[in-house]
């Protein structure tokens, strides 16, 4: 006789019960599928953004400028590096900071030039070359097949003539990785020659190097604890996609998980859904097996026998779900990726897909565990009496009188909540990922800017080095005088102008206000920075500190000869002040402020005044200036991401900040005493090298050259009340405020006679809508414009319009997301109610057998339908309030307002859904005769 | 007076080839308040009977007149609304809501109709049964004969016009099958209500007013309303 295997029972077990394996099948595919669309397009997202990074910084982590040591045997050896290339700059075109050169195979890699347009130079004569030299060469207008004449200088050699011939067109990496030093050939090459390009006669080419980190070392770990002498390096960030000398891989590892974390919270909140809904089936599943499992357990089998007998079938399940729902996950991705190619692509990694088979095994052990362990713990005669059940019985409450479906829905929600809630759980998770999305396709979406002009130009910058003084524009261009023939265009409505200036005002008294607040903070690596916050908006990089030295604390900072940057800083501006002092026999205090020239949108401006009101005649007139005097709220690091945010009074809650910086120095209607000091432009920067201790006997010299600097100022001095005083987060149309400001307008700075330097923004608005050609045709004036002045320009249409498609984009793809699930949704609530209605239609059959009618029995199945909808709508409001008590940002959670009605109607439509699909299940019970119903199996 | 009737009532089960006449063309009629037993060998076609009469099955052909209606031209809910008041059914397997305690399962049917219960009623069935101890106990936790009896409650709960009964001193010991059996008799006489029970046994079907013989799904002896019952 042939031995019956456990295998065999299992086998007819399968075979015996297809339909309702099919919904447990379906759980695991489910399983799978999310988890490998999950994991697939977060790992998209990250593999979208480093490839666009890599475009502009390449794969590289680090380069060395041109030093000898350390040797490439010491950074192949150190064990921080594992990939090491090499970039060869032949020679500089002339002074105009344009390397030649090229790269060795690992460097050609770990640089990722990539070509826009035409090929590599594969021998000598041959060049390709970025875009930006060729501008920066007056090239702009060659063409690939032209042949250019460059001289060439190599380093510590004579310049000498060659011509190459243009192959191709290179993406723009130089603007990333500029280095800014002055030094022949200490760039990375923007024009690429071959290797096979003659050496110069005298000269020599210069060596970089480029390198990769070993797996798992940061820049930080390189900085502290690499032996070697690494001064000419530049890290390099490939989540900014810019030279960096922070921590690039710790930032990079955070911006990472930031993008995963969206992906993350989705998946587990997916994955957590259908693992409860696969313990539910099973559940279910052994439900009806009880009988069985009694009759096997009285026979003799163990638990451990039962337990393989039943978890054998989760298993054979899973072996045929795993491959269809990877290939299903695989294939959603790629859809993904064919929408939104640009944030998600589509990358198979190999390991991520072993650790999502993993990681589905585990759910489906676990999730089918639970089920089968309790099943075997049951005693081989309680499992006929369902003593679980009886067990439970003690807590059960029984009212007089009684709503027969709500009583019966709720005590078997109460006695089996596995198996009748599961599926209400896994619902109101995918309702909470709903939610998620939405508001995530909502912040996208109201997050729109809102200046509407159509061009946006980008004027000179007044390149004073020095907080008192601005530089004004070079000579002979008219800048004002272009903006003026714009205006004029037809179609123009206005030209915005946003002009700032460097003046000073003059104080009896630095206020307490102006003073820059500095706390320490602890930052994720360990390390102390201090963090410095200054309410004076005014030169760059310039610190507000001096003005708070007492000439004791100078005189010690000057014979400590400032070895810290910021100490110098002080101290030269300190003398500074004091020989502007001199020259102009002033006795007040010099605060360098921050001067806005500006055409004023009065109306948009008042819902910020705090002071006084704004009467445009005044300003105009030049009597009165505005006054940007902003309550800086600051929360520290270890509270919540060191957060900076400028308030209107009515919106600060103190107890929310650290420290709140308050205007207590200025209000409407005081007198602003304003000196401004103007220089032509072209003169050399004030040398002052701050790392270089001053000799004593440099110092008169030193001091004569200042002396000089500051008389051949043009200087002006005038007085203007403060008209209104400004504060909030001042940010309308092309104006953004960010710290202390005086605002004029331009009628008023001319007015007080002050010199306006050249525009830094201006903003061009339309009449009206222009057609494509009348687009074109603008677009191809005001660049005409722009191309006489300097300025740059930015078509804000049609950035209007990328954004707008790109938006559109994301929006379709959240909204397919979201209908996915509610079709998930609606799928695993019905599939669930048909398999409890299947297992049990005997009840059914009792009850209708007693009077009850569709409507009731329809009743004993919607509470988990209900509790699903109740259940998704609370968990997203009780999250919005979590987030919004503990301050967790990683949401917007900005509208709850309009998202929680949105939710609420998409609750209702599930339930609907779930209703008129549980009802026609139950129809098509109630069209068979009672006695069919309550037959026994 | 006759309170239900039946017509040419056939229920045919096919399987294959081959036909069962489960119930083969069988006509009877049922006075108000009278105690009809079904008796018959297994498989004589009693309780398909007694399932096509209380309309918990549907025949193949013929009809069933309730109150000169035909139970079949009625639409679910309008049978639903006659089987919670008119109609009581006692099953030989129980068939008791096995989430609901014994107390709620006698309420059931009162329950459904919205209705508010008898307690002076409900409070005498139960004594009469002898389940008041334990009602608070959900099915699981009763022996066989508790179950049959809050199964005889609950068919009762709404005092129905007809109680339809199969086999319901099946599970228990002779003593309490004939005591349940008196006690179904004295509240059917008292309240009027007609009885129709199913019952292979005959010590069972001697209590009956009438009783019909089964064979072969026809009707092989009726024995008409006897006169002792008639008295």
């Amino acid at each position: 006789m042939k031995r019956l295997t456990l295998n065999q029972v299992a086998r007819a077990n399968l075979a015996a019960n297809r339909k309702a394996y099919v919904s447990l099948f379906l759980g695991i595919l489910l399983a799978v599928f999310l988890a490998t669309a999950t994991s697939l397009c977060a790992w998209g997202t990250v593999r979208a953004h480093e490839e666009q990074m890599a475009e502009r910084v390449g794969w590289m982590d680090m380069f060395l400028l041109n030093s000898d040591s350390p040797t490439d045997e010491q950074l192949r050896n150190c064990g921080f590096f594992s990939e090491l290339g090499h970039a060869t700059v032949i020679a500089d075109v002339g002074e105009t900071g344009v390397s030649a050169g090229y790269y060795d195979e690992t460097g050609a890699r770990l640089i990722n030039r990539t070509l826009k347009e035409g090929r590599l130079p594969v021998k000598a004569g041959e060049m390709a070359a970025e875009l930006s030299a060729l501008i920066r060469l007056n090239l702009e207008k060659a063409e690939i097949g032209d042949t250019l004449t460059l001289d060439l200088q190599p380093a510590g050699g004579v310049s000498e003539q060659r011509t190459f011939t243009l192959v191709g067109i290179l993406n723009e990496q130089s603007e990333y990785l500029e280095t800014y030093s002055d030094m022949p050939g200490m760039r990375l090459p923007s024009l690429l020659v071959s290797p096979e390009e003659k050496s110069f006669a005298v000269g020599r080419s210069i060596v970089h190097r480029v390198l990769t980190y070993a797996p798992l070392i940061t820049y930080n770990q390189v900085n502290r604890n690499c032996p070697l002498d690494l001064a000419a390096a530049y890290a390099v960030s490939r989540e900014s996609g810019t030279i960096t000398y922070y921590d690039s891989g710790w930032e990079r590892a955070r911006r990472t998980v930031e993008r995963i974390m969206i992906w993350a919270i989705l998946g587990a909140a997916l994955m957590l859904s259908t693992c409860v809904g696969i313990t539910a089936a099973m559940e279910s599943l052994l439900a009806r097996k009880t009988q069985d499992i009694g009759m096997l357990r009285a026979i003799g089998a163990t638990r451990r026998q039962i337990r393989r007998i039943y978890g054998a079938e989760a298993w054979v399940l899973s072996a045929t779900a795993l491959p269809v729902g990877l290939l299903l996950g695989i294939l959603v991705t790629w859809i993904v990726t064919l929408i939104s190619p640009k944030q998600v692509v589509f990358s198979l990694n190999p390991w991520l897909l072993l650790l999502i088979l993993g990681l589905s095994v585990l759910c489906v052990f676990i999730s089918s565990r639970l089920p089968l362990y309790r099943a075997s713990r049951q005693m081989p005669m309680g499992v006929l009496r369902d003593t679980a059940m009886l067990r439970k019985v003690g807590s059960l409450r029984s009212r007089i009188p009684f709503a027969p479906a709500r009583r019966i829905a709720g005590r078997r929600a109460a006695l089996h909540p596995l198996r009748h809630l599961g599926a209400a759980g896994m619902t109101a998770l995918t309702l909470v990922c709903a939610m998620l999305l939405g508001e995530l396709a909502l912040g996208m979406h109201l997050s729109s800017a809102e200046d509407t002009a159509a061009f946006k130009l980008y004027g000179g910058f007044p390149d004073s080095q020095d907080p008192f003084t601005q530089a004004i524009s070079p000579e002979g261009t008219d800048i004002r005088g272009e903006l003026r023939q714009i205006s004029a265009l037809d179609g123009v409505s206005s030209v915005s102008v946003y002009t700032s200036l460097n003046a000073n005002l003059l104080m009896e008294k630095v206020p307490e206000y102006l003073r820059p607040y500095q706390y320490d903070e602890t930052i994720e690596d360990g390390s102390v920075v201090v963090i410095n916050v200054e309410v004076l908006d005014q030169a760059m990089g310039y610190p507000s500190d001096w003005m708070f030295y007492s000439p004791e604390d100078l005189a010690n900072a000057r014979s400590r000869r400032f070895h810290d940057w910021r100490l110098g800083l002080n101290v030269e501006c300190a003398d500074q002040a004091e020989i502007i002092r001199g020259l102009l026999g002033i006795t007040e205090s010099i605060v360098p402020v921050n001067v806005c020239v500006v055409d004023l949108d009065l109306e948009a401006l008042q819902q910020f005044v705090t002071d006084g009101s704004i009467d445009a005649a005044e300003l105009d007139s030049g009597r009165q200036a505005l006054v940007y005097a902003p309550t800086v709220c600051i929360r520290h690091y270890e509270k919540g991401h060191g957060i900076n945010r400028y308030l209107l009074p009515g919106e600060i809650r103190d107890s929310e900040w650290d420290k709140i910086i308050r205007n207590d120095a200025f209000t409407a209607g005081m007198e602003l005493d304003l000196l401004e000091m103007t220089l032509p432009a072209g003169y050399g920067s004030y040398g002052y090298d701050e790392d270089v201790p001053l000799e004593a006997d440099a110092e008169p010299s030193v001091q004569t050259d200042r002396n000089a600097y500051f008389q051949s100022a043009e200087t002006i001095r005038t007085k203007v009340s403060v008209g209104a005083v400004l504060s909030g987060p001042l940010a309308i149309r092309n104006i953004y405020m960010s710290g202390f400001t005086v605002i004029l307008t331009e009628n008023g700075a001319k007015a007080l006679g002050l010199q306006l330097p050249s525009p830094r923004f201006a903003s061009v608005y339309l009449s009206e809508d222009p057609s494509p050609e009348k687009e074109a045709e603008l677009e191809e004036a005001i660049s005409q414009c722009c191309m006489r002045t300097g300025m740059g320009m930015e078509n804000q249409l049609q950035v209007t319009r990328d954004y707008t498609n790109k938006k559109l984009r994301q929006i379709l793809l959240f909204a397919g997301l979201i209908l996915l699930f509610f079709a998930v949704s609606v799928f695993m609530q019905i599939s669930d109610a048909a398999r409890r209605i299947r297992s049990d239609t005997r009840m059914i059959g009792t009850l209708r057998a007693v009077g009850a009618d569709l409507k009731t029995l329809v009743g004993c199945y919607r509470l988990p339908v209900w509790i699903c909808a109740g259940l998704g709508l609370v968990i997203p409001v009780l999250f919005y309030g979590f987030c919004a008590v503990s301050g967790l940002r990683l949401f917007t959670v900005q509208h709850p307002f309009l998202l929680i009605p949105v939710l609420a109607v998409m609750a209702a439509c599930i339930a609907l859904a779930c209703t008129v699909g549980i009802r026609s299940r139950l129809a098509s019970v109630t069209r068979q005769p009672i006695v069919e119903n309550i037959r026994e199996l | 007076m006759e309170i239900l009737r039946c017509d040419h009532l056939c229920k045919t089960y096919r399987s294959g080839s081959s036909a069962v006449h489960a119930v083969d063309d069988i006509s009877l009629s049922f006075e108000q308040g009278s105690f009809t037993a079904v008796t018959g060998k297994s498989g004589s076609g009693k309780s398909t009977l007694l399932h096509l009469l209380s309309g918990l099955d549907r025949p193949t052909s013929g009809q069933v007149i309730y109150q000169d209606n035909d139970l079949f031209r009625y639409n679910d809910n309008q049978l639903s609304v006659l089987r919670r008041r008119r109609f009581g059914f006692v099953f030989q397997s129980y068939n008791l809501v096995r989430e609901l305690t014994a107390q709620e399962n006698i309420l059931l049917p009162v329950m459904l109709d919205n209705r508010k219960p008898d307690d002076a009623w409900l409070k005498r069935l139960i004594d009469m049964l002898g389940i008041g101890d334990r009602l608070e106990h959900l099915p699981g936790a009763l022996s066989g004969g508790q179950q049959q009896r809050v199964c005889i409650a609950r068919a009762l709960a709404n005092k129905p016009a007809i109680l339809f009964a199969d086999e319901p001193t099946g599970n228990l010991d002779g003593k309490t099958g004939r005591e349940v059996l008196t006690l179904m008799r004295t509240v059917s006489m008292e309240l009027g209500i007609t009885m129709v029970l199913v019952t292979h046994d005959l010590g069972v079907a001697e209590q009956a007013d009438r009783i019909i013989r089964l064979e072969d799904g026809k009707v092989a002896g009726d024995s008409g309303i006897r006169k002792e019952a008639l008295e």
